[in-house]
């Protein structure tokens, strides 16, 4: 399968008054066409800033992002700011994680679901507005017609979530960035419209990258998982390696974190300590002073990643043998 | 809108500001039908007459009538204040908008100059500029609107930084709009709120500053039935005939008074930390 996406050594710096945080730190990954790959990681891990680094949505004024982002064979980091507002939308879009929040009060929803339309695609009002009656149906919005008319306030999360993938799936774009779709929904509605949302990549034949700390979702809909921490990636692999063989002691402790209901009574094991500070992050592996493996080699150096199996990848010191012993 | 419209309507202040500010819009409109007198014509047989049935509110030192040059002086204050208030908003905004919004050394040099204009008392800012300028309606317009230019500047950038925070900028900005789109259609309908009550804030004070200028002669020139010219020219009678500056200065109190409540009532309804109960 071709790669849609690529990211090589990604860097991206917040400069602070007095001190520079590392919120992304040489990261390297690759999306597959029509894959959904979940990025996983706690908060403050670096994910959503690689996603908004991924759109070019970084305030240049005090962010700098170093390395390469390769989308269709174009890296995104060359790109002029009237080159990429070509792309937004049209190739690459977004779902924001609070939707009532991503809609702007001004508007009712329908004129923004139609803006998009007439402005990126030429539509005239009527077309556009049409259209958007059939992508708010499309998304599951009852009564389209009069929700047209509704302001963001008059709707519920749900409902606004639905307009806001209607308004991002409107272009068809190659590439859809989900940061945190449904944190801010109910669990009774997180299910359909993560449904909802992995339907209509498939039918459109787009890539997902989706940003969650939820293991549950990202186990649900990904076919591939990425674990972050303190702004690196820790583990990539398929959904089932990740979740049913995880090699990195933090994969293995996230995953201790969470509850299971068909596996028997077990405690929760909370990861002891805190996600570092990214202005100072620790030396060698970014982990180790959580970890309950680690050796003085990990305190002085740097695990590089290495390819476990075929497509997974892992970088810790605990698994850099067994890796040569593989190649 | 709707809301903040009914609202308004049954917020007491705003209720006396609008009855006050529609009788002397109304006047100004109708002055043609209304006015008994025409208020150019001398009559000097009838100057300096007090108030009587012919003339409700007397006549002045060449025998014009006093109430018809109220009216159609209404059509002066009320035509510069909102001339010089547009002005002063649009340019205002429009500035404060694209250094909120784009920030960097265009918001540096932005607000350093506006901490200059700022600095200069508007009126004096007005006076200074009709000297150059010289006298005449579009130069007393442009004088008064220039002071407004910084206030509009201050507060749009201030909103703006706000707004520009806010997850729908950025969601708008992901959709690939053009950055002048994401601050026209996107920002500007939320940062207009904070407009509108300064706007009518605004008026107040422009009727005042003009009739101010129109009062030291380097407004609306005589014999043009300005209220501050009126005061200008009825202040030699100041006690002869008291009438000339009473009622031209009690009309310039109401406009201002009613601007003033509907400014204030204005900020209430939208500010929903202030409404009442």
């Amino acid at each position: 399968m071709n790669s849609l996406l690529k990211v090589n050594d990604l860097k991206v710096h917040y400069l602070l008054a007095n001190s520079v945080v590392r919120a992304v730190d040489g990261v390297t990954f690759d999306l597959k066409e029509n894959e959904i790959f979940s990025l996983v990681g706690e908060s403050g891990s670096g994910k959503s800033t690689l996603a908004y680094a991924i759109a070019r949505l970084l305030d240049s004024s005090y962010v700098r992002i170093y390395g390469e982002i390769i989308f269709n064979g174009i890296n995104l980091l060359e790109l002029s700011e009237i080159e990429m507002e070509k792309i937004r939308g049209n190739l690459i879009s977004m779902i924001p994680q609070d939707s009532s929040a991503a809609l702007n009060p001004a508007y009712t929803v329908g004129e923004q679901i139609a803006e998009v339309l007439r402005y990126k695609k030429g539509l005239s009002h009527k077309e556009a507005r049409d259209l958007s009656i059939e992508l708010m149906k499309k998304v599951g919005i009852p009564d389209a017609e009069k929700r047209y008319l509704d302001y963001p306030h008059q709707l519920s999360g749900g409902m606004n979530q639905r307009v806001v993938i209607a308004i991002a799936m409107a272009l068809k774009p190659r590439l859809i960035i989900a940061d945190e779709p449904t944190s801010a929904l109910d669990v009774t509605v997180q299910a359909r419209i993560l449904e909802l949302l992995t339907g209509l990549v498939k039918e459109y034949g787009s890539t997902m990258l989706l940003i969650t700390h939820d293991l549950g979702v990202a186990a649900e809909v990904s076919d591939r998982i990425g674990v972050m921490y303190a702004g690196k990636l820790m583990e990539i692999g398929s959904k089932e390696e990740i979740l049913e063989k995880p090699l990195h002691p933090y994969t293995q402790a996230l995953l201790h974190a969470v509850p299971r209901f068909h596996k028997k009574k077990r405690r929760l094991k909370p990861i002891a300590g805190m996600v570092p500070n990214l202005s100072s992050p620790p030396s060698g592996c970014r982990f180790h002073p959580r970890c309950p493996y680690r050796s003085k080699g990990c305190i002085l150096q740097e695990p590089l990643m290495v390819e476990v199996e075929p497509g997974h990848w892992v970088s810790c010191n605990l698994h850099a043998m067994e890796a040569s012993y593989h190649a | 809108m709707n809301e903040v419209v009914r609202l308004l309507l049954r917020h007491r202040g705003a209720q006396i500001g609008l009855c006050i500010l529609l009788t002397i819009i109304s006047m100004a409109l109708l002055a043609d039908v209304l006015a008994p007198y025409d208020p150019y014509k001398a009559n000097l047989r009838d100057a300096l007459k007090p108030p009587s049935l012919d003339h409700p509110m007397g006549t002045d030192e060449i025998g014009r009538d006093i109430l018809s040059r109220i009216m159609y002086g209404a059509r002066f204050s009320l035509f510069i204040a909102f001339a010089s208030v547009a002005m002063g908003a649009i340019i205002g905004v429009s500035i404060g908008l694209l250094s909120g919004y784009y920030g960097g050394w265009i918001d540096y040099v932005v607000q350093r100059m506006t901490d200059i204009l700022l600095a200069l008392p508007g009126v004096v800012l007005a006076l200074a500029l009709v000297a150059v300028l010289g006298p005449g309606l579009t130069n007393l317009i442009v004088a008064v609107g220039i002071g407004f230019i910084p206030v509009y500047i201050r507060i749009v950038r201030g909103v703006t930084l706000q707004v520009k925070a806010m997850e729908y900028v950025t969601a708008a900005e992901m959709l690939g709009l053009s950055s002048l789109r994401v601050l026209f259609k996107h920002i500007l309908p939320n940062v207009f709120p904070s407009v509108m009550v300064q706007v009518t804030l605004h008026l107040g004070s422009a009727v005042l500053a003009a009739a101010g200028l129109g009062f030291l002669g380097l407004g609306v020139q005589p014999p043009n039935p300005e209220w501050g010219a009126m005061i200008g020219t009825g202040r030699n009678y100041i006690f002869r005939a008291p009438h000339l500056i009473i009622f031209p200065g009690l009309s310039l109190f109401l406009v201002v008074l009613g601007f003033n409540l509907l400014g204030a009532a204005l900020r209430e309804v939208l500010d929903p930390r202030l409404r009442r109960g």
